[in-house]
This record gives C-alpha cells, structure tokens and sequence, in this order.
C-alpha cells in the first residue's frame, strides 16, 4: 500500500464491520476507523439481539427490503462466522379485540413484505406456546431469532481482518478534507487517507458527513433503556411481544430471550439531547419492571442482573415523528463519499445486505477485482460452557489452563479469558473479554471474577495496572498509588 | 482424587472447614472442594482482626481463622482449584487444571457461602462507569491483589462490611466522603461504628440512600437523597456497595434435597465465621450420620454471644477494644469515666488504641497483611499508615515479624495472598 487505502469506514459497529468484510473479498486496501477502543462500542453492542422478520416495517421501504433479505440469509452468516445462533420464533400477544385488529394488519403488511413464517394464533394456540403469559390471541413470526450481536460483530470484523482489512482503533475523525480525488481523514490516532469514504458513523454518521463537506443530515439520538434478568428457560423460551399500541403512556415493553438464556425487557423509547448519553433512568427502569412483570407474572420477585441503554439513530425528528426509511447514498457532490444515515432497527438485521449494497456503490469509484483466496469462514475459539463433559475433560487434558474457572456465574476458563485477551483485533480491556466471552455479566457482576479479570489483562494483556480499563481511556479501573 | 467419599464438601471457607472437621469426627472419608487456590473463602481477604473470639477464644483475623480452621479439618482431603461444576443424585462433577472427575458421596455438604448484592439489583439508575464497586471485591483488590482502587469514595451501607472498607480505605490513603445508611441508624456494631467511622471522622447519612450514579468512564459523583426528599451530589470517583449479601445455591436450583445439607451462608447469612464454622461442624456430622448410616449426635450448640451493640453510640461514649469485652465506655459531663469493666478502661476511654492492620507488599508484588504487635492509639492510625504505605518486605512468614515498624511497633505477619 502507498499510504492511501482504497476504501477507508468511519465506525466499527455491524454494519461497518460487515462494510469491510464484504469489501475484504476484492484486492482493496481497506482500513476501517473506530473512535472506540473496540467494535461494536455504540449502537451494535447495546440493543434487544433479534433478527427481525420484516412485518414492523413500511411496504416498499428500503428497511422492509433488506430486513426481509437480511432475515434470509442469518441463519447461513452466523454459521460462516460461527456464532451463536437461536431461531426462537416471536410471539405477539392481543389482549383485546383492537390489539387483534393490529395484529391481523401486522400479518398482512409482513407478507406484503416478502416475509415468511407469519400466523395468527387462537386462545389456546398462545397458552401452548407461552403458557406463562396471558392474553386472547396472540401472532407467531416463525422466521424472527436471537443472535449475539457482540460476537457477530467481533466474527465479522476478525473476518474482515483476515482476509486484509486493517483496524483503527482509538481513532475518532476530528476533520476532513479533499485533495486531489483523495480524501485526507485526520483522526485522533494520526491521518489517513483514501479513494472512499464509507460513513457507517451511526449517531455521528449526519457529523461526519458534514465533515465531508455533505450538510443537511440530522441525527436525532432517541434512547432506549433495558433492564435484564437471568433467563429460566421454563419461564420463558421465545421473545414476547404485546401487540403494539399507539399512544397508551405505557411502554408496551418487550421480552426478549438471549443466546445465553438470560431475559431483557425494553426498549423504551425516549428522544435525548445527546448522542452519548447511555445513562438509565428511575422512571423508566420501574416501568420496564413493572410492565414486564404484568405481561410475564413469573418474573414477579425477580431482581435484575443487569441494566443498559442504547440509542437509535433516527432521522424522523420528535416534534414530526413518523417514518424515515434508511438513507444508503453516493453523495454526488463528493464523489467517493457513500453515506449510511439513519440505521435504527432493522439495521443488525440488514447489516449483510446493507454491505452489499455499499458495495455496489463502491463499485462505481474503484474497480473491483476478486481475491482468489478470499475466505468468508471465521472460526470460533471453543466456549467452554456449551461443551459436553467429555469435550471439557479434552481440553483439560491439552491444555490445563481450560481447569481453570475464572468465571463462575457463566462458567469461563482461563484458557477462554486469555484467548479472549489475546483477540486479533488487539482489544485489551474488560468490556472487550466480556464481549468474547460473557464473563463478568452474570449474576454477580464481576464481583468474583473482576480481581481475576484485571489481573489477567496485566498478566497476559501486558498491561500497567493503571491501564486497565472498563472500556478505554478514562475508565480506568484502578486509581491512586500502588502500594 | 477418589471416585467416592462418605461426604463430599463444596466450598472451603469456614463453613466448609467445619463440616470437614464434623464429619472426620464421626470416622466418614471427606473430601472437600474449592475453587480458589487456598481454603478460607472470604476469610482470606479480612486482614482486620476480631475473628475467632468465640471458636478459638483469640482475636485474630481472617487468615489466622482460616489457618485454625483448616488445622481442625485433619482427616479430610482438601483439593482446592477445584470447581463443582455439576451435581445430580449425590454425583458431583469436578473440573481442575488436574482433568474433569466424577466423584460420587455418600452425603453432600454445600458450603458456597454466598454472593454481594449488586448495584444492578437494587437498581440505581445513573451511567455505568469504572469505579463501582462491591465492598468484598473492594476489599480483596486491595487486600489480595495490592491494587489502589480509587482516590475519593462514598459507601453505601452502613453494615459490618461497609464499615470495615471504609476505614480499610482510609488506611490506604482514600478520602471516604461519607456511609450513606438507608435506615436511621448504622446497622453496623458500635465497634465498628466507632472504630471505622467516627475515629477517621466519616460522616455516616442515615435515612440517606445513593439515586444516581454520574461519570462517563469513571464515575465522577453520586446523587444521595434522603427521606425529606433532599438532594446532594457528592464528587466522588469510587462508589462501595455493601447493600446485602444472598446465599449462593445455584447447584441445587431445586432447593435442598435429601443427602444434601446446608451450613454457613449459603443456609442462612450468619453474623460472625464462628458461627458459619459451627453450622459447617453440624452439617459435617449429620453428613457423615447419613452417608455412614448412623444415628446422629446432638447438634453441637451455638456460643452463647453476648448481645452486641449496634448503631451510633451514645453521645460521648466510645467502646474500648482492649480486650473482647468491648465495655462502652463514656465520660460524663464531670469529667468520673463510667461503663469500664477494668482500671484500663478509664485510660482508654481517653486514649483509644487499637491493633493496626493494614497490607503491604513484597519487592515482587505479593500482598501481605500485617497486624501490630500491640494496639496503637488510634490517633496515630493514619500517619502510621502513611508511614507504612510503599515500603515493602522480604521474605514473609506468617506469625514473624515483618521487619516494619508503626510508631515503633513491630508489624507482624498474618497472611501472605496467593496471587
């Protein structure tokens, strides 16, 4: 490479991880540019992990389409990348006559859509299915499943390394110029420069793009807050919805399933001033308790183990409301600028056909000419909780550090922990092993495993003491003088 | 490792160690697992002392305890790094660096003590940044792991546990803004109230609790109210929770079972180890009853404890720790000193001295907990500790001098971590 990348992608969440290895598949020099210290540290690692079927949105819209596209073809991507994968199936439940209606209209648009898997369900139809909630009707989407969107975005993008992507970490994009057909991208890891500019920014894609000398965007950060509770999969098995309502003052709070088995309420949907405000709120964290215990009783006398906000990026402002499709855009008054606007939901769900569709745009500006080698298969280092006993006693006996539990709410082995701190995209920090492995999201909350943990990042991350951090600079977990 | 024992033991803090002590007393084959590196569980990491008055009629702390625990479990086999990872019909899987075993028992004793409540279950909304945490990792990244943990901290709780950590904070340097307790009056002993709060001049805010946490990466300051709805941001970059512990069973998501017998915190948070060792003891043998068939003995009693004061103590009083007895010791307003049980407690009333203990690191980075090898006055605490902070010794060998001196008292060894 001569110092300019082919293509450079501001942000490092699913879909710029997705951008860049769709991209990796062709002789390019891409590098992808992420403020944060890993991927997915925005959006991508703070949501409800469900592959959408497609019915939620607009006929004809772009999200419909690549929802739909997307939905297809999850099941296959998580294979390739071998992560985890849970075609739960969602449940939508009427409580009343006009929530029936809703549902009926939500069938309907969903098969306009192109989506598959879609019923409606009796009385006794719902109580089968999810006997632990109430309600008189209820919709089956056969084709929506559960997904772990930190090791997709983790599989995509070590993909995307292997076959030659390069990752920028700590690498914010203060200012951009134009010179000569080439753009000059100064960031706060030094400057860069490239031939094109995917912006997959998410809530500081309308900044970047003003950057880029393309004004006019808007991001509007809408946040929503989720409690979470230790899964019981006789409790509940499969996401439940109730059936949406439109101006009710509640929430209409969802219940989701994770790969891990552990339960999430939320989103709420709260439009904020600022992108980065990521706190949780009182108000709403009693809501979300109270409304979830209300449509799933057996949750009552539960405590949480967790807690957590992410933000939609959503062109629609709050004073108009209403729907904003996804804008995907070659911006014609800079050539080599491709803009990704607006990525609220479904946008995990369409981050692969998203990708191609930056491709095709790409295509446009380079030429684009296919690596022989290129390898689309990512695998996983093994997960020592889902292995049967014999497959555990294997690995002991190769190696001992996988005796050792570092993580005792989710059962993580030290062999885990290191390969973990040992990642190829060079994260070293908790949120980073907590990513790639669970641990420290149990039901303690690191309270056991958090002296073991940051030990380890001095141990095998090398790693100062006053380096470790949560998630980067500024949170660092120690402070002070050693003794 | 066998592939069977009378009675199987998961866990090895005081709990575990008295049930191994119970059931070898009744002639059963034992072994006992745990997880860490070393048997004590959270004994380990509680380098003050007070341990122990009831069981071994001494003062001593936590690893000392641990140490006499582990004494009067002769007999039983002890294999530590070793996690339960699995138990059905009285088969326990086991998984080590050493391979995964089956082990069947004839009688379980479960002994995993129990866990911290965390910020997440009591819900208190605010960012989520570094610098939060529970009063036990707390005390074990400082005590264990030699970390410094923060610069200004407040606690919320005004427990034993909370107590201890704060003034363990003061010791290591850290201004400690203030205990906020939920309740009107510290749930704490006196001692401790005394000793932790009032003689390093924290404020404890009773009817208070923490409503938001702030801070982007770190916290940067805690929102308390109080019951009259009163709102206080404090600058802090450390928050402590010590808001409850919850026994730990979830090897037996079913409940207890027949052939599986409870003890120490797991069974029923308990005040004191002493006491934790004693349901251990009872566990071991009614263990050992079952799996070997036998009629079993008379439960051994629980120490008749005097009752222990909690919450502030009365104005000017203060209690004196010179020997367990712990009289509170007040003077009245002409100047007579009343409450002390022996002639020393009138100088004490006056002068308070305590033992000092505080860790101190090798010149290779291991902790090592040290006691004075006579109290200290109080007064004299900090500087002491300050004295102390950085300097480090070689070669340690618990119950010997470490070679460092506070005020001219010689510091003793009473524990080395294993990490």
């Amino acid at each position: 490479m001569n110092g300019i990348f082919d293509v450079l992608v501001i942000g490092a969440g699913a879909v710029g991880c997705a951008v860049a290895r769709e991209l990796s598949a062709y002789k390019l020099d891409i590098g992808v540019l992420e403020k944060g210290c890993d991927v997915a540290p925005g959006t991508s690692g703070r949501n409800s992990a469900v592959v959408h079927a497609g019915f939620n949105n607009a006929t004809g819209s772009l999200m419909a389409k690549l929802c739909v596209e997307g939905n297809r073809g999850f099941e296959k991507l998580c294979r390739e990348l071998d992560v985890p994968f849970v075609n739960t199936g969602k449940v939508l439940v009427a409580f009343n006559d006009e929530d029936i209606e809703v549902l009926k209209g939500l069938v309907a648009k969903g098969k306009a859509n192109g989506c598959t898997g879609l019923s409606m369900l009796s009385r006794e139809e719902l109580y089968a299915r999810v006997p632990g909630v109430g309600g008189i009707a209820g919709m089956e989407s056969a084709s929506t499943s559960v997904f772990d969107p930190f090791l997709y975005t983790v599989a995509l993008a070590e993909n995307a390394q292997k076959n030659g992507a390069q990752f920028l970490f700590n690498s914010e994009v203060v200012g951009i110029s134009r010179e000569n057909g080439v753009f000059r991208v100064e960031t706060a890891g030094g400057v860069f420069f490239s031939r094109v500019l995917v912006n997959s920014a998410g809530l500081y894609a309308d900044k970047i793009s003003a950057m880029a000398g393309v004004e006019g965007y808007r991001i509007y950060p809408c946040r929503g807050e989720y409690l979470i509770f230790e899964g019981d999969s006789s409790l509940l098995n499969v996401p439940v919805y109730p059936a949406p309502r439109k101006g009710i003052g509640g929430l209409g709070v969802h219940l989701t399933v994770t790969t891990e088995g552990d339960i999430l309420v939320g989103p709420s949907a709260e439009y904020i001033g600022s992108p980065a405000d990521t706190a949780t709120t009182a108000e709403i964290q009693h809501k979300l308790l109270t409304e979830a215990t209300a449509l799933l009783p057996g949750l009552s006398g539960r405590v949480p183990i967790g807690a957590y906000s992410g933000i939609r990026a959503k062109q629609a402002p709050p004073e108009k409301g209403g729907f904003f499709d996804f804008t995907v855009k070659s911006e014609p008054a800079v050539p080599g600028l491709i803009n990704l606007i607006g990525i609220e939901s479904p946008g995990l769900t369409a981050s692969l056909p998203l990708a191609k569709m930056v491709r095709g745009l790409v295509a446009e500006h380079l030429s684009l000419e296919a690596k022989p080698d290129f390898d689309p298969t990512r695998k996983a280092p093994p997960c020592f909780r889902r292995l049967s006993d014999g497959e555990r006693a294997e690995l002991i006996a190769k190696d001992p550090a996988w005796g050792e539990i570092f993580c005792r709410c989710r059962n993580v082995t030290k062999a885990e922990i290191i390969a973990a701190i040992n990642n190829p995209l060079g994260a070293k920090t908790l949120s980073s092993i907590k990513y790639r492995t669970r641990a420290a999201t149990g039901r303690c909350q690191s309270g056991y495993c958090m002296g073991k943990l940051t030990d380890a990042l001095v141990t095998w991350g090398g790693l100062k003491p006053g380096e470790v951090t949560l998630r980067g600079r500024g949170s660092e977990i120690f402070r002070g003088d050693e003794e | 490792m066998k592939e069977y024992y009378d009675v199987c033991i998961i866990g090895g803090g005081p709990g575990g160690l008295g049930a191994a002590a119970g059931a070898v007393s009744l002639g059963a084959s034992v072994a006992l697992f745990e997880r860490n590196a070393v048997t004590g569980g959270v004994l380990s990491q509680c380098i003050h002392d007070g341990f122990g008055l009831y069981r071994y009629g001494a003062a001593l702390s936590g690893p000392e305890y641990a140490r006499y625990a582990l004494d009067e479990a002769e007999g039983a086999e002890i294999f530590t790094g070793c996690t339960v990872t699995g138990l059905s019909d009285r088969e326990l899987t086991v998984v080590s660096p050493e391979g995964l075993n089956r082990v069947r028992a004839g009688a379980i004793v479960m002994a995993t003590g129990c866990r911290e409540r965390t910020r997440e279950a009591i819900m208190i909304p605010g960012t989520r940044p570094a610098g939060i945490f529970t009063a036990g990792t707390a005390q074990e990244l400082m005590n264990l792991r030699g970390r410094a943990i923060g610069k200004r901290a407040v606690v919320l709780g005004s427990g034993d546990i909370g107590l201890i950590a704060a003034r363990r904070m003061k010791l290591r340097g850290m201004e400690v803004a203030a205990i906020c307790e939920a309740r009107d009056e510290p749930s704490g002993l006196t001692r401790n109230v005394v000793q932790c709060a009032r003689d390093f001049g924290i404020p404890i805010l009773t009817g208070t609790t923490v409503t938001e946490i702030f801070g982007k990466g770190r916290v940067s300051a805690v929102e308390i109210s109080n019951r009259r709805g009163e709102k206080q941001v404090i600058e802090c970059d450390t928050l402590i929770l010590s808001v409850g512990l919850i026994p730990e069973r979830e090897l037996i998501p079913g409940g207890e079972a027949e052939g599986i017998f409870l003890c120490g915190n797991c069974k029923r948070i308990e005040q004191l180890a002493d006491l934790a060792t004693v349901s251990g003891e009872n566990a071991g043998k009614a263990a050992a009853a079952a799996a070997l068939g036998i009629v079993p003995e008379g439960e051994v009693s629980v120490p008749e404890l005097p009752v222990l004061p909690t919450g502030f103590p009365e104005d000017g009083a203060t209690v004196c720790t010179g020997c367990p007895r712990g009289c509170t010791v007040k003077t009245e307003p002409d100047g007579r000193v009343t409450g002390n049980f022996c002639p020393r407690g009138e100088e004490l009333a006056k002068n308070p001295e305590r033992y000092l203990t505080l860790t101190v690191k090798t010149p290779e980075g291991k902790s090592v907990s040290l006691r004075s090898a006579r109290p200290i006055p109080v007064r004299c605490h900090l500087s002491a500790a300050e004295e102390l902070k950085s300097q480090k010794t070689e070669d340690p060998a618990v119950g010997r001098p470490s070679g460092l001196f506070a005020r001219g008292v010689p510091m003793i060894i009473t524990g080395i971590s294993p990490y």
